[in-house]
């Protein structure tokens, strides 16, 4: 009796303790990466690519702003932040003591230098309109930042905290493209171009407590099969985005594996040229919507991973407005539709798939099926990532494409004519432009989700699903994170169980 | 034909063609189902009775897929043959018959061809002009060019010395008419057995192009892009690459056979070397 009760108590003792110890994150470790495609760069003020952020963004690079796990805006560089009254005059205070890895210090007069430069004419910024509503900034010292805008901008704290508005020292900015200098938790290492960029841990973070690990390593496989094959030998301990969706169920079987069925703030979309014929004519745009199952789609290239949207919007995203209903799976109303708009027999298009990303290889092959049960024949073409970013990103030389749209709060895309899905709806930009200037939550849920309804409606791109996380890793790699509230692998948390 | 059939390796290499040319016929007109239709319902099923090949990851029927992909197989080693048998008997025959200059400069170019790694510039050139079946095919036609001007050129400038060509030319025949009555005839056998052996090797390498995903397009079925497709499902899905592959194996033995028996019959020294 006394024995067995020793024994209890010592279960008991001993339970709490195991658990404590497996939850309390332990220093040290290399922590190896994959993602499918290599940045162009390292600079994310410099191009929009989300590869360059997937590496960079809260690693090496921060702004003042961060985006936490649950999507909520937290402190980076600026500890706190105040908006005045009229919604126009933004005041920062800014973390004391910060230094960028070459050694030049942080400070006000750094941040104001930052946020001029992106809004500079020659600025290289993927968006200069985040910067240029700025009317002034002032700063009374130099941990205070106070930046006048020109207007409200009800996205102007979301923008902040984007990889296009990431701190870079004054000094050593020149060389961000190839040798990042940040504030981050990991400095730069190298970066061994078709292969893999390392950083190691910054011993000097303004956080004591964080990194855990030592050192980071983020590699590029393209193909997904040799990510999974790589994972089980061992050569690496994370893939981190969208791994194969018909391999990630049965390595969530395994023990030695985990596997998170997050959500993103992507959504993949058939964008499609609206200037081009037939696509120009709304009629045939919205019997295409009509002709997508998007539950088949998500099942038969996600397999099952994925939920559906009808419109540019990522339900994780706040004001989401549920749009799948408007053009539900009816290909009997598309064909309808069809000879309505004068193609009764469809007609015939290309399709450009991007190569590097598997799930819009697939999507467009199944859509290509879809379309042509209601006529519409497609042609496939494969291309690779630089003729993609060139040939339809760039001059818009293409009918549909197939592609993952990944940053929050991206729906002003809508309101640039010349963007390459080339769009121009003036009802859009006054909506769009409303919701900007929205003062309270009301009015910007009311104005966001009428933007998502006039692209709804209109039909611009086939909204398909809003992409999952599905990273895959060995199971001594914790708090990695589980939804991708924003562009970004963050392994500031990120520690290896021993 | 008996002369033919008595011969094995011809036999064998006829029954295994025929099986491949007789699925492409029937795709042609009939698949148990439509090759390109997909079913999220159906998708990733072993052989059954209804799927005896089994369904890929969009539930496409693979036996349906691999019929189709016969006459995909069958199209580019006919066509690589074409270009590369027409243009290179062409080439082969000037340089026998006009020789120095002609000669010097058809083998050169021959030379240069022989010089790239087939299948490297293959990529190259898909890669260039844009993966498509017809680039595909136009790549390794080039190819077979300097492989059939070679063979032609040295089997016509040893029918060029024989009498009945001097008995011709003395009877006041043309020239083209030599050429074209008395030599070619005389060349043919060889440049079938050759015929048959690289319409085998560009199956091969349509395969090989299509697996890259520099050759033919989807949703088109072509072996090689099935290979290709199956390989993330192979642990949950074998027969997706199993029968495709199966089928590559099949056609290209069964024409291999048939080459080496053409060449058994036809070729006389062979005969006596025995």
């Amino acid at each position: 009796m006394k024995k067995s009760m020793i024994v209890l108590l010592a279960v008991a003792l001993m339970v709490p303790v195991q658990w404590a110890l497996a939850d309390t994150p332990q220093k040290g470790g290399n922590l190896i990466v994959c993602k499918p495609a290599e940045p162009p760069g390292l600079d994310p003020t410099a191009n929009t690519a989300a590869a360059i952020d997937r590496v960079v963004y809260s690693n090496i690079y921060e702004g003042l702003i961060k985006v936490n796990r649950n999507g909520e805006f937290i402190p980076g560089l600026a500890t706190t932040w105040s908006v005045s009254a009229n919604g126009k005059i933004y005041t920062f205070s800014l973390r004391k003591g910060v230094t960028f890895h070459n050694g030049e210090p942080f400070n006000s007069q750094v941040a104001k230098w930052n946020l001029e430069r992106n809004a500079a004419p020659t600025t290289k910024n993927a968006h200069p309109e985040f910067f240029r509503g700025i009317e002034k900034i002032e700063t009374p010292d130099d941990v205070t930042l106070v930046v006048t805008l020109k207007d409200v901008d009800a996205l102007f704290i979301a923008h902040m905290a984007e990889g296009d508005a990431v701190m870079l020292p004054m000094k050593g900015y020149e060389n961000a493209a190839s040798g990042p200098v940040g504030t981050g938790p990991f400095k730069f290492v190298q970066w061994v171009r078709g292969d893999r960029v390392e950083m190691v841990r910054n011993d000097k973070y303004w956080n004591p407590a964080l990194p855990y690990l030592d050192k980071v390593t983020y590699k590029f496989i393209g193909d997904v099969s040799a990510q999974i094959a790589a994972l089980k030998a061992g050569d690496i301990d994370v893939i981190g985005y969208i791994a194969a969706p018909e391999q990630a169920s049965e390595m969530g079987k395994d023990q030695r594996f985990k596997v998170f069925a997050g959500t993103t703030t992507g959504e993949v979309i058939m964008s499609t040229n609206n200037k081009k014929k037939p696509f120009d004519n709304k009629l045939v745009r919205q019997a295409m919507a009509f002709a997508i199952d998007r539950k088949a789609v998500i099942n038969l290239v996600m397999f099952g991973y994925g939920t559906p949207i009808g419109s540019h919007w990522s339900p994780s995203t706040p004001y989401y407005k549920d749009l799948t209903g408007k053009f539900a799976y009816n290909p009997k109303k598309a064909k309808e539709l069809l000879a309505q708009a004068g193609y009764p027999n469809g007609f015939e298009a290309t399709i450009k798939l991007p190569a590097i990303y598997s799930y819009s290889r697939r999507a467009g092959e199944v859509i290509t099926d879809m379309l042509g049960q209601v006529g519409i024949k497609l042609k496939i073409e494969v291309v690779e990532w630089g003729y993609w970013l060139d040939r339809i990103f760039k001059q818009k030389d293409y009918d549909l494409t197939m592609i993952g749209h990944v940053e929050a709060w991206d729906i002003g895309i809508y309101a640039k004519p010349d963007y390459y899905f080339q769009y121009d709806s003036k009802e859009f930009r006054d909506a769009y432009s409303a919701a900007l200037k929205a003062s309270n939550e009301k009015e910007k849920a009311q104005w966001f989700g009428r933007c998502q309804e006039i692209i709804a409606d209109d039909a611009v791109n086939g909204y398909l699903f809003s992409a999952p996380s599905l990273p895959v890793m060995k199971a001594g790699v914790m708090n990695w994170w589980e939804n991708y509230p924003t562009i970004a692998l963050d392994a500031t948390e990120v520690w290896i169980k021993k | 034909m008996k002369r033919f059939f008595g011969n094995l390796n011809f036999s064998v290499g006829f029954a295994l063609s025929a099986v491949v040319i007789i699925a492409a016929g029937i795709s042609l007109i009939w698949t148990p189902f439509d090759a390109n239709k997909m079913s999220a319902v159906e998708r990733l099923q072993g052989p059954s009775w209804s799927h005896p090949l089994g369904t890929d990851q969009y539930g496409r029927d693979t036996l349906s897929r691999v019929m189709t992909g016969a006459v995909n197989s069958i199209i580019v080693g006919l066509v690589t043959v074409a270009i590369g048998l027409s243009i290179g008997i062409v080439m082969g025959l000037a340089a026998s018959y006009y020789g120095r200059f002609v000669d010097e400069a058809v083998m050169r170019f021959s030379d240069l061809l022989f010089g790239f790694p087939a299948v490297l510039t293959a990529i190259l050139i898909t890669s260039t002009l844009g993966p498509s079946m017809i680039n595909a095919m136009l790549a390794i036609g080039i190819f077979y060019i300097p492989v059939f001007a070679r063979l032609t050129r040295a089997v016509a400038i040893t029918v060029y010395e024989r009498e009945f060509i001097t008995a011709a030319r003395a009877g006041g025949v043309s020239e083209l008419g030599i050429m074209w009555r008395h030599v070619l005839p005389n060349i043919l056998s060889p440049l079938l057995i050759q015929g048959t052996i690289q319409f085998a090797v560009a199956i091969l390498a349509e395969a090989g192009l299509s697996y890259l995903g520099l050759g033919t397009q989807p949703p088109a079925a072509s072996w090689g892009r099935m290979l290709n497709e199956a390989q993330t499902f192979m642990s949950r899905a074998p027969w997706m690459a199993v029968f495709p592959g199966l089928a590559i194996a099949w056609a290209v033995l069964g024409i291999n056979l048939l080459g080496d028996g053409l060449r058994d019959t036809l070729d006389p020294k062979m005969v006596r070397a025995r």
